[in-house]
């Protein structure tokens, strides 16, 4: 029983990635088929209902909440949550940048690409724009194109749905597959794409970003009396929301980047990174 | 203190341009194999056109087929090419009814049973070869008394019109 429950506390955030990945994708899909969908598309949706239309605005919101009402519910119960608590669906049950993190982990290192180079929220902030108002500008629609929420599903789902396969095989599925593949699965961390191209993840940084303005919401901090600045956590951070030269000084965080995920926790030789209020 | 500022905002616009670069290049990202397109089925016996693209291999239509209309049971059929839907789920759960769909190969009529009023199926049409100047055609019809729902014609030529 005691090696139970230090497993489950070891490899806790593990579990919940399992689960979600049982909930919402292929070939259970679970959440999906209550939703009447088989995959993340259509009433499930999360991502596309807030772009602009250029049909007209309101118009368009309204048609968007109306068929992807799942969705809709679903990204108002992660804002929601991440207000208070912090980034926890992305951290722990999204379904999405949990498979590509579980892979990456099985990735050999020498194969894995560094994207920490990269400010990733002015990064991220900057093609959010674009993927809100490009089709309001006549830039043209980022919309299914690139989808990590259907590539991910597709895959998950290929060896049993002819269709998905079909998908994948085209040039705009294959383009999807290189994207999902450079950002997720051969990235450090497995989570470039969630960092840096995720609409969800940037509406879910800002609602962190928010929240963390608050005393009484619950978030990562570092107790900086305790710190002793080794640049462990920076280490480890899979979106590199951590910053700091690791010479002493206390890294400062990015509540716009944080994923909640608490792996610096684990890795502070002095406890100083707490998971809390303030 | 303030040349680190001036450091920190510069490399913030010069990300956030990237950014905005990286997505401007997305969204006019174009595959001549894929295209995406939504039919509404309303009355019975329209005709309408559907744009795909202008290229000589194989190209998948991405077709979101929403029923407004009342006929549930569906016959698909057109020449030259093959029809799927990703329906039913690979493992259906027993509290959930889903469209039984069959047929679909090249030349064969794809049937579609139990599309509820309002219910979009999502299709793809898979075109093996466009040749110039061909036109094919997809006839909708309802497959309990084989009456003619819609018929789409698939004109080449992407967004500027077609040799329909």
């Amino acid at each position: 029983m005691a090696a139970i429950t230090e497993f489950m506390g070891r490899h806790r955030r593990t579990l919940f990635i399992a689960l979600g990945l049982l909930l919402f994708l292929p070939p259970l899909s679970l959440l999906p088929q209550l939703a009447g969908e088989v995959n993340m598309c259509g009433a499930v949706c999360p991502r596309m209902f807030f772009i602009l239309s250029p049909k007209g605005i309101w118009a368009g919101l309204i048609k968007g909440v109306q068929n992807a009402w799942f969705g809709v519910a679903l990204v108002g119960l992660i804002l929601s949550a991440t207000f208070f608590f912090g980034r926890l669906w992305c951290s722990h049950l999204c379904p999405i940048g949990g498979a590509t993190e579980l892979v990456s982990r099985a990735t050999p290192s020498r194969l894995k690409l560094d994207y920490s180079f990269l400010p990733a929220p002015a990064f991220r902030y900057g093609y959010f724009a674009i993927y809100a108002v490009g089709g309001l500008l006549g830039i043209g629609s980022i919309a299914c194109k690139f989808c990590n929420f259907r590539i991910i599903p597709f895959l998950a789902g290929a060896p049993f749905v002819p269709a998905f396969r079909t998908y994948l095989f085209t040039g705009m599925g294959m383009a999807g597959v290189a994207v999902i593949l450079l950002t997720g699965f051969l990235a450090r961390g497995g989570r470039g794409y969630c960092n840096l191209l995720c609409p969800v993840g940037a509406l879910d940084g800002l609602s962190n970003w928010l929240g963390g303005k608050f005393r009484f919401n619950r978030r990562m901090r570092t107790d900086e009396t305790r710190c002793h600045g080794c640049g462990q956590c920076v280490s480890v951070c899979p979106v590199w929301a951590l910053r700091g030269e690791g010479k002493g000084r206390p890294p400062v965080r990015d509540q716009l980047a944080c994923l909640s995920c608490r792996e610096c926790t684990q890795a502070c030789p002095q406890g100083a990174i707490s998971y809390g209020r303030r | 203190m303030g040349r680190n500022r001036l450091k920190t905002a510069l490399k913030t616009a010069l990300f956030a341009g990237l950014g905005l670069v990286a997505g401007s290049l997305f969204a006019n990202f174009r595959s001549p194999d894929y295209r995406h397109a939504s039919l509404i089925l309303k009355k019975t016996g329209e005709s309408g056109l559907l744009a795909i693209n202008d290229y000589s291999g194989r190209q998948v239509v991405a077709l979101s087929l929403k029923n407004l209309q009342p006929a549930s049971d569906l016959i698909l059929q057109g020449e030259g090419f093959a029809i799927q839907s990703w329906y039913p789920p690979a493992l259906p759960l027993p509290f959930k009814s889903w469209p039984v769909v069959s047929g679909g190969k090249s030349g064969e009529e794809f049937r579609a049973r139990g599309v509820r009023l309002g219910q979009r199926l999502p299709l793809y049409l898979i075109v093996e070869g466009n040749e110039a100047g061909g036109c094919r055609e997809l006839t909708i019809r309802n497959g309990a008394n084989g009456a003619l729902i819609r018929t789409v014609h698939l004109t080449p030529g992407g967004d500027n019109g077609g040799h329909h």
